[in-house]
């Protein structure tokens, strides 16, 4: 609804030119904001499943919670040297 | 005078641009209500404050996340009191409202400077350099911001949050100016600079 109401008080206002602009932009911000969180998520499930984590799982939970979920993994992510197997004994 | 009439319409176009503006959640400063409500008033002052911070305060040699068990304490807040509102369990009020907006966004920005850091492309990002960690490690246990620093963070919301106010229902219309230019700088900041900067850093070779 925002990016409607913003095209058609810039072209209102200050004609086709302009509104093609803010259309420009009101796409490229969101997409690029997109991005950002599409990328976050891949290196939120690759590095939980390196970790030995379920990564679907955190993967949602960055989902419902966004930022939270983020910081929440991050304080209660597993050292990766918890994954190593234990030394053989001498 | 109608060059600042014109000037407050523009910055209350760009508050419509990410706040319903509602009156009752506004605060009103200078004559006139700001451009944004009171959470956004906070959240995004308390973005500026924690930029800052994170020029400023930041451990330079320090390569790990700022402290997270703080960070998610400061984040907290105002999801609660928001989303509380929503569902009908309460109604907040502009006092409460400010005070978790400028939390968050103390404790959102410093996070959001780290979480660039990480990027392979930040090194190509322009002007912000001076704000990023270098060689950023999220294994490394030394936070760039630590309780100390972001204590600090904490601190001067509370000063800001006084300040505001006592500023507050004041018909001087500086008081508007002073809030408002600021406000609107990190609106724009956010909405069009930061997503220009990162889509320039993505795309250089």
């Amino acid at each position: 609804m925002l990016i409607p109401y913003l095209i058609s008080l810039l072209i209102a206002q200050e004609g086709l030119e302009w509104g093609f602009l803010g259309l420009g932009l009101c796409l490229l911000i969101p997409l690029v904001w997109f991005i950002i969180g599409i990328l976050l998520a891949i290196w939120v499930y690759r590095d939980a499943e390196s970790r030995g984590m379920n990564g679907v799982m955190w993967l949602i939970i960055l989902f419902i919670a966004g930022i939270v979920g983020l910081i929440i993994y991050l304080i209660v992510r597993k050292d990766k040297t918890q994954n190593k197997a234990p030394p053989p004994p001498p | 005078m109608e060059f600042l009439e014109e000037m407050a319409k523009l910055f209350d176009f760009i508050g419509r641009l990410v706040c319903h503006q509602r009156p009752e959640r506004t605060l009103w400063i200078g004559g006139q209500y700001l451009p944004v409500c009171a959470r956004d008033t906070g959240a995004f002052l308390g973005l500026l404050l924690g930029y800052s911070l994170s020029l400023f305060l930041r451990r330079k040699e320090a390569r790990g996340t700022p402290n997270l068990i703080l960070t998610l304490m400061m984040l907290v807040p105002m999801l609660v009191d928001s989303f509380g509102q929503m569902f009908g369990f309460w109604t907040s009020t502009n006092d409460v409202r400010l005070v978790t907006g400028l939390l968050f966004g103390v404790a959102l920005a410093p996070f959001l400077v780290y979480a660039i850091s990480l990027a392979p492309f930040s090194s190509k990002i322009p002007v912000a350099k001076a704000m990023l960690v270098k060689n950023a490690d999220v294994d490394d246990r030394h936070a760039c911001l630590g309780v100390r620093e972001l204590g600090v963070g904490i601190l001067l919301s509370g000063v800001l949050f006084i300040c505001i106010k006592l500023i507050a229902s004041s018909e001087f219309s500086l008081f508007y100016w002073v809030l408002s230019i600021p406000l609107i700088a990190v609106i724009i900041s956010h909405l069009f600079v930061l997503p220009s900067l990162l889509l320039v850093a993505i795309l250089r070779k």
